[in-house]
Parts: structure tokens; C-alpha cells; sequence
């Protein structure tokens, strides 16, 4: 019995690393196998659901119905991407702001395969930012698009396409819609406390982003989802 | 492949937007009209500045609202106010002329502020409103009623897109600002500011007094280290319009409130640079980057705000405009020492 619990609190953990694309090529074959045998596919869109709240309150809304279904249909319409492997290899060690990243390298590629205007409107200059200078800007806007397309085209071929449309709908679907100037930077949102401390610096009577109940120093599935 | 139809898509979003403000911008003013224009912004810039005045206010943004309490005096002196915010953690900033007191009862602290520009509502043109007519259509709306009050609606279109829209309801006998809504490019109302009570005229100058006079207890932090600097730090594309009204070192003072069993972050030292248009404020924040933060974009209301790693420096910028100006600063940030 314990032992069948700490399996599951394990096998959590490597659905909440692949929510957080931390996870190297091998462990990813083998948790989407997993993910897939288990059908733990609501504990993958729980832990995404998770991670949008934590961003904002305006994220916590169902998918439309028939969501994965589309999505799946379109993500299986489109044409492979096949790289050379020299192109993947920027980041050569993994700092926590990577991480981010890596995150953001995760949405990047829906917004590639389903839904590229809005994506690449909200997305695109913030991932060209990476760069100091014009030339590595270039080559890094490039690469997490890139890397994320790769990986995902390897595992669509181990495993099932729906599997992965479930993988990144809870997301994108709320996300597609927010293509109102008012809500188009609403995607990467922090609720991070200190965040407030410069808003009552540019102006004093601002309202509070976050509040206490929501405190998260990083916006990472991974620990809110363990500490729950 | 993927990269080009990405880059691609960015261009015609982009182009879009450019076309919804250039429809907004209209045909330009004539000599006439612009005469009227200046006398409009130097009495909604002068009156709050004249009068003696205190009511409550409400600033609602998106989903957030704020109640605070303004109390005006004004005499040989110079200026006196208080505001107090009325929601959440309590606070109460009172105001001599441009030095800011800010008492924080819970955490029983004073943090000063000095030679502050930044204004607040009902003054929210800032001293470069002149220039205003170059970036925003000026228009005259109804007759609508604030607060008990009967005010003149006018409509400020902006003529790009690097920043919001207007609708200011302006008292008729004192040209006090009674309501500012900012409205985005689809005409809906993001974030607006008005007064639900206001008694013009004279106040009990006691009421300006800070409500805590004992404050052997408290403790008294600076947050102006330096109020003027030329860092070498420069925005090297601004929205156009934009001007740097300011540029100091000031100390981002820990959150209000932290969770128990948190350790709270340690306030710290910035480099503020701020832009106006007259109207619309962007706040450039530098700052070594120690500690860990997550880059990205929030946008609540008409405010957004965005955060960036560069190199050595962290780089927060927040403003009252479209995410794309904010966007625009945050990638044109350079360190260019004379």
C-alpha cells in the first residue's frame, strides 16, 4: 500500500517534471509510455491547470469541449520538422532561469503547430530577448523553437498524438482566445509578491497584483503541485 | 519554416494594430482648437493643484479595485495632502509639497520619499501635458455627473499605438478632474479612477495630519538615495512622445505582505528612470540581478509590466500603456556611460 503510494507520488513528480519540460529524452519516452498506460492524462491537465492559476485568476477556465480532439487532428496534419542535432545544443548548462525557458519553450511549440499568429505575436519578441547582442538574439529566437519541435516530433512518433494535444491544451486553449490588445500579455504572468513593491513605485495608489494566498516565488508546477 | 511563418504572423499582428490607430487619429486640429486644447490641460494640470479639496476616490483595474481617501491643502505654504488607501494592508502617504511620507502601521515604518514628481489623481497630467495635442486627438463629449458633480466629458484619442485612450469628466466650475477612464482600441474601458464623494472648498487643515503622531516605535526608511542621476543607463527607442521625466536611485522596499514561514526579501537599491508622454507614465527599473526571478509579462488594467534578465542586470518596466510600448522599452534598454 505505502509502496503503491510512493510509486504514484513518483510518477507525479515525472508528469510535473514533463509539465515543466525538465525531463532528458529517455525519461520522456518512458513517462509519456507511462502516462499513456495509466491514463493519467487528468493529472497532466490538473498540474497545467495548476500552473495557469498560479499565473493569473483569468486562466482558470475549462477547456471548450472537443478541445484535445481538434487539437490533436491539427497537430497530426502537420508536416514533420526534422533538425540536425548541432542546432539543439544553446544552453549548455541548466540554471534556474532556463527553466523558465524551457517553459516557455514548451508553449512555443503549440503555438507553432496550433496556433502560430497569436503565439508568435505574444511570444515572439520576449523569446528574441534572450540575446545581448543581435547575432545571438537571432540564433536563440530560432533554437527553443527548434529544440522544443524536436523533441515533440520524437515523441509523437514513440507514442500517441492525442496524448500530446492533451499535454498542452489546458493551456492553449484559453490562451488562443486572449487575442484582445487588452489580454495579449496576459501569458506569462507572475504572481510574485515583490512584483507590488515596483507598482507602488510607479505609482502609489496602485492595486496589488498578488496577494498572500498566492504567494509563489517561481511560477513552477513542480512545486506547487509537490506541496499539495 | 516554422520560424518564417512565426515571424511572419508577428508582422501582420503588428500591421493590424498599426492600422486600428492610425483610423483613430482623424484629421488634425485647427489653430483654434489647439488654443482651446491648452487652456483645457493647464486647468485640469492647475486645479488640483489650487484647490483645497478632500474626497474619495475608487480605481478600479480589471478585476482589482482601490478605494483612497484624498484630503488637498493648499495655502503660502505650499501644498499639503494626504491620501489613504483604503483596502488591503493599510497605508497612509501624506504629502509637503514634492517630499512623501508613506506610514505603514503594521510594520510600524515611515519610508520617505523626496523630490517626487509622479502625480496622483485628481493631477495626473504630468509637466510635459503641453506636448499632449501631438500624440492624442482632443474631443469634447457629454455633460455627465461624478460624485453630485456636473462635469464635461472629453474624449483624448491617442494617434498611435504606443498608447491608450482617454475619457476625462472635468467638474464645470473648479476644471478639477472628477473621472478618468482609459479606454483601449476597441473603445472598452480597461481601468478608470473617480471620485464617489468630493467637498470643494475649505478643509479642517487638521485632517492632513498624519494619523500617527508617536512614532518613537517606528521605524524611519529613505527611499530616495539619490533624487537626480545620469546613470549612463539610456532607452535608446522610445515610444514617440515619451520623455524621461526623472531618473534617480531609490530602494524597492520589501512586499507588504509575506506569507509566515517565508523569508521575506530584503529591500534593495534600483535605478528609476521615468518617461511621460504628459499623460501615460512607463517606470524603467535597473538593478544588479542577485536574486532569482522569473522574466515574463503581466498585464492587469491598462498596466503592464514586464521583466527581463540583461547580462549582469535585471530590468522590471511598468506603465499605464499597450504592451507592445512597454515591449518596445524593455528591448531598447542600453548601458552607454559618457
Amino acid at each position: 500500500m505505502a509502496n503503491k503510494m510512493m510509486n504514484d507520488t513518483l510518477k507525479r513528480e515525472n508528469i510535473s517534471a514533463l509539465v515543466d519540460g525538465e525531463l532528458n529524452n529517455g525519461e520522456l519516452e518512458l513517462v509519456l509510455k507511462q502516462l499513456l498506460f495509466d491514463k493519467e492524462d487528468d493529472v497532466w491537465n490538473t498540474y497545467h491547470l495548476i500552473g495557469d492559476v498560479v499565473r493569473s485568476d483569468d486562466l482558470a477556465a475549462p477547456l471548450s469541449s472537443g478541445f484535445t480532439q481538434r487539437f490533436a487532428e491539427k497537430f497530426a496534419a502537420e508536416p514533420l520538422l526534422l533538425m540536425p542535432e548541432k542546432h539543439v545544443k544553446v544552453f549548455p548548462e541548466k540554471s534556474s532561469a532556463q527553466r523558465v525557458r524551457q517553459y516557455l519553450r514548451t508553449y512555443l511549440t503549440v503555438a507553432s503547430v496550433a496556433a502560430a499568429a497569436v503565439f508568435a505575436f505574444m511570444f515572439g519578441p520576449l523569446v528574441s530577448q534572450f540575446g545581448q547582442d543581435k547575432y545571438v538574439s537571432t540564433q536563440l529566437s530560432k533554437a527553443p523553437v527548434m529544440q522544443s519541435e524536436v523533441q515533440l516530433v520524437s515523441a509523437s512518433n514513440a507514442t500517441d498524438n492525442t496524448l500530446l494535444a492533451t499535454a498542452e491544451d489546458s493551456s492553449t486553449d484559453e490562451k488562443v482566445q486572449m487575442n484582445t490588445p487588452a489580454k495579449e500579455a496576459a501569458i506569462e504572468m507572475m504572481r510574485d509578491p515583490r512584483i507590488d513593491s515596483y507598482l507602488i513605485a510607479h505609482q502609489r495608489f496602485s492595486p496589488a497584483i498578488s496577494n498572500a494566498a498566492q504567494y509563489v516565488t517561481q511560477a513552477n508546477t513542480a512545486t506547487t503541485a509537490s506541496g499539495k | 519554416m516554422q520560424v518564417n511563418r512565426f515571424q511572419l504572423s508577428f508582422l501582420v499582428m503588428y500591421l493590424g494594430i498599426g492600422n486600428i490607430s492610425a483610423f483613430a487619429s482623424g484629421p488634425s486640429n485647427t489653430t483654434d482648437e489647439k488654443l482651446e486644447v491648452q487652456s483645457l490641460i493647464k486647468m485640469i494640470q492647475s486645479a488640483p493643484q489650487k484647490l483645497n479639496y478632500s474626497g474619495t476616490f475608487v480605481y478600479q483595474q480589471a478585476s482589482q479595485i482601490r478605494t483612497s481617501k484624498i484630503t488637498h491643502h493648499v495655502d503660502a505654504n505650499g501644498e499639503l495632502e494626504k491620501l489613504e488607501i483604503l483596502d488591503g494592508n493599510s497605508r497612509e502617504y501624506v504629502r509637503k509639497n514634492d517630499e512623501v511620507s508613506c506610514y505603514l502601521p503594521d510594520s510600524k515604518t515611515v519610508q520617505v520619499e523626496k523630490d517626487v514628481t509622479q502625480e496622483v489623481f485628481p493631477a495626473l497630467l504630468a509637466r510635459n501635458a503641453t506636448q499632449l495635442p501631438d500624440f492624442y486627438t482632443f474631443k469634447k463629449g457629454e455633460v455627465s455627473r461624478v460624485a453630485g458633480l456636473e462635469c464635461q466629458t472629453y474624449v483624448m484619442s491617442p494617434r498611435d499605438g504606443a498608447r491608450y485612450g482617454y475619457r476625462l469628466c472635468v467638474e464645470k466650475q473648479s476644471g478639477l478632474l472628477l473621472r478618468a477612464q482609459t479606454v483601449n482600441n476597441h473603445d472598452e474601458v480597461i481601468e478608470q479612477i473617480a471620485f464617489t464623494q468630493l467637498k470643494l472648498g475649505d478643509i479642517d487643515k487638521n485632517k492632513i495630519k498624519p494619523s500617527f503622531q508617536n512614532l518613537s516605535q517606528w521605524h524611519i526608511e529613505n527611499l530616495t538615495v539619490q533624487s537626480n542621476i545620469s546613470s549612463g543607463w539610456i532607452v535608446k527607442s522610445l515610444p514617440a512622445g515619451f520623455v524621461k521625466t526623472k531618473e534617480l536611485k531609490r530602494v524597492i522596499s520589501a512586499p507588504p505582505s509575506i506569507p509566515s514561514g517565508r523569508k521575506p526579501p530584503n529591500s534593495h537599491q534600483v535605478i528609476q528612470m521615468i518617461f511621460s508622454d504628459g499623460m501615460a507614465a512607463i517606470s524603467v527599473f535597473i538593478e544588479p540581478n542577485m536574486e532569482q526571478h522569473s522574466e515574463g509579462s503581466l498585464q492587469q488594467g491598462a498596466m503592464t509590466i514586464m521583466t527581463k534578465r540583461q547580462g549582469d542586470y535585471w530590468l522590471t518596466v511598468v506603465g499605464e500603456v499597450p504592451a507592445n510600448a512597454i515591449r518596445q522599452v524593455v528591448n531598447s534598454i542600453e548601458f552607454k556611460p559618457k
